[in-house]
């Protein structure tokens, strides 16, 4: 018996998940391409009640995203954590799971990296740096398995509950920078400096760090993992019927705990990628909304690692444009969010179109 | 802590309990009429947020906050009937549609609150509902001020709450409705339209969900602040759960969740057992708590969650 509000869920989603006759080939790149350019087309409504061209102000975000070095370094920094927890969200819904706790999972992750780079002073970057990466992945992934325990053992609807441990895990944040980890004498809600052995190194002569490196390390490693591991076949199998895969003896209920737990970790790195490679020490709402991005990254690349690679740059590029547009012709950066959800809407439209076309054509032939 | 067993104190928590329970009861009636019918829209949290923003536009340009919660409806309205289009025309993914809402009302709402009222955050304080006592009632003891000098949307969402039972337990509507959600394909052939019947029941959804936004702005802050549904909308998603799909079952986990909350707030100006911060955690840890709770006990709509698409009949 089914327990939860999720009864709900999980039907097949051949859309989002496996590959059907229609997301192989030339249209898993023209759909995306399509949902982008009606998201635009629509969001140029809101841009037009402002006042402002919809042309001149897509221009400003375009020219802002890559028409110079800065932007381009810009879009490069801001798409780590973006493909990062854009990786976690598709882990958890390969395996048929709507982890859409990415944001906490970023805040205790960055969380555990802090405790870790507050107490290695002395120590080579060697050992230091890996110790604070590792720290990030496993607090997050521990705060992951929480919903991943309550949905696994008890049916208990993931959808809430990760939501509710967003809330849950930044306000433990916001507490413990004022409290037990605030840096002495207190006057500001932040930790101390994080030791420089932990940082991650700068390329290029620009803004862009390591975390760059990290976030593609981790996509190709994703690849092997679902492509190439029995867990990634697992976990995929789970994702696409559970109970055909409890029938073929594959242990559904770890399978779903292990898949969000490597959710939450991958989650969890996208934090630790802000304190390691920009902000150095752990601070409040370091975190513009990755966690939610995430969702949106991960649904247009259409839960694969490469997918995820392309459209984390397409929306850090948004949100790098954003601000050179805001400055420009005075549009809301808050626009960007609005891109995004409009751009899911469009992905799933176009994705059930040729199956809603084809129902046409059939029941018009019955006629 | 003595100051927690005056009788003012007591009156005062549960006053602000049933007010704060109201967008939670507000939105789990609408979220329970579209779940019955088979969809679930966790799309409402979106509706309640661009509800909330769309009151204080409607309030703001007419001096009336009727005006307010029309707008707040209509809003809501609109956002349903997208997702109606897309789950039920289009037979999308439920959840995925609802995110999607969700992102889009957040970056809507933030958006067009800054083009209001620019990027400082804060909207001027608008016309808004005043509490309305209630001649005679509002004059018993303990009872009268705590349930009958709160304001009109407070009293509508107590109100809706046996006008939602009448309606899907008592007539043909709420038959159908129920059918639709439990077996679409029977209800099919009994002759009902199951598209139609959860385009309305979403469309409805979405409007008390719009509405619940409108208590937020119009009689609780009477500003609108960027995110102000804060995970509203999922908390009145655990309560249609926890209230098994009952309104009478939701109002009483609305309450639940409301004193829990006006009882955190309070703390965290009379005591300093806890830092504010960990007691704002508090209705968040209670809504997981109350799932918890309710585990093998709750029994959704048959269909809850599941396209239905006439031309898979007979496949």
């Amino acid at each position: 018996m089914i327990e939860n509000a999720d009864a709900a869920k999980p039907e097949p989603k051949p859309a989002l998940k496996n590959k059907t006759a229609l997301s192989s080939g030339l249209s898993s790149v023209l759909l995306p391409l399509a949902a982008i350019l009606l998201a635009m087309l629509v969001g140029s409504i809101p841009i037009a009640i402002a006042g402002v061209n919809p042309l001149d102000a897509y221009r400003e975000l375009f020219i802002g995203a890559v028409g110079s070095k800065f932007g381009i370094s810009e879009t490069i920094v801001k798409s780590a954590p973006l493909i990062l927890a854009g990786l976690g969200f598709a882990f958890a819904a390969r395996c048929g799971l709507f982890n859409i706790g990415g944001e906490g999972q970023i805040y205790i992750g960055a969380l555990g990296t802090v405790l870790v780079g507050l107490t290695v002073h002395g120590l080579t970057p060697w050992i230091a740096m890996p110790l604070a990466i590792l720290a990030g992945g496993l607090f997050g992934s521990l705060w992951a398995a929480i919903p991943g325990a309550l949905k696994a053992r008890f049916g208990i609807s993931e959808v809430i509950t990760t939501i509710m441990f967003n809330y849950i895990g930044i306000n433990v944040v916001a507490y413990l920078i004022r409290g037990p980890l605030v840096e002495p004498p207190g006057h500001f809600p932040e930790t101390a400096e994080l030791a420089k052995a932990t940082w991650y190194p700068m390329l290029f002569g620009s803004r862009v760090h390591f975390g760059f490196i990290v976030a593609l390390l981790f996509a190709a490693l994703m690849y092997v993992v679902l492509w190439h591991t029995p867990l990634g076949y697992q976990v995929r199998a789970v994702g696409m019927n559970p109970s055909a895969a409890e029938y073929a003896g594959i242990k559904v209920k770890r399978s779903m705990i292990a898949a969000m737990m490597i959710s939450g970790a991958l989650a969890g790195l996208a934090g630790t990628n802000e304190m390691l490679g920009i902000q150095h020490r752990l601070i409040e709402a370091f975190s513009p909304g990755y966690g939610f991005d995430a969702i949106a990254v991960a649904l247009l690349g259409q839960n694969h690692p490469l997918g995820i690679v392309l459209s984390g740059l397409l929306f850090s590029g948004l949100r790098a444009g954003a601000g050179a547009m805001q400055r420009a012709v005075g549009i809301p950066d808050a626009i960007v969010r609005t891109l995004q959800g409009l751009v899911v809407l469009f992905v799933i439209a176009s994705a059930m179109l040729p199956q809603f076309i084809a129902r046409m054509r059939s029941s018009r032939q019955e006629k | 802590m003595e100051v927690l067993f005056t009788s003012d104190f007591l009156i005062n928590l549960f006053s602000a309990g049933v007010r704060l329970a109201a967008p939670l009861l507000m939105a789990a009636l609408g979220e329970i009429i579209a779940e019955r019918s088979g969809l679930l829209n966790i799309g409402i949290e979106g509706a309640i947020l661009l509800g909330a923003l769309f009151a204080v536009f409607g309030s703001d340009f007419s001096g009336s906050p009727w005006v307010g919660a029309l707008s707040a409806i209509l809003t809501g309205a609109a956002l349903g009937l997208v997702f109606a289009f897309i789950t039920v025309t289009l037979g999308g993914d439920q959840v995925v549609t609802g995110t999607a809402i969700n992102i889009l009302a957040l970056g809507l709402s933030t958006y067009l609150f800054r083009l209001a009222y620019g990027l400082e955050g804060f909207s001027h304080e608008v016309e808004f509902f005043r509490p309305l006592a209630i001649p005679l009632l509002s004059e018993i003891p303990f009872i009268g001020p705590i349930f009958f000098k709160q304001s009109f949307l407070v009293y509508l969402a107590f109100i809706f709450v046996p006008v939602v039972a009448y309606y899907l337990f008592r007539t043909m509507w709420g038959l159908s409705l129920r059918a639709a959600g439990d077996h679409p394909r029977a209800a099919d052939t009994m002759g009902i339209n199951v598209a139609r019947t959860r385009y309305v029941a979403v469309t409805i959804g979405g409007m008390l969900a719009g509405l619940a936004g409108s208590i937020l702005t119009l009689s609780h802050l009477n500003i609108f602040v960027e995110n102000i549904s804060a995970g509203r909308g999922f908390i009145a998603l655990a309560a249609v759960v926890f209230g098994q799909w009952n309104p009478a079952g939701a109002m009483f986990s609305a309450l639940l969740f409301g004193i829990a909350d006006a009882l955190q707030l309070r703390l965290q100006t009379i005591s300093n057992v806890l830092p504010y911060q960990l007691l704002a955690t508090i209705p968040y840890i209670l809504t997981v708590l109350a799932l918890v709770g309710v585990v093998g006990r709750a029994y959704p709509p048959k269909a809850l969650g599941k396209p239905y698409l006439r031309e898979e009949r007979g496949s």
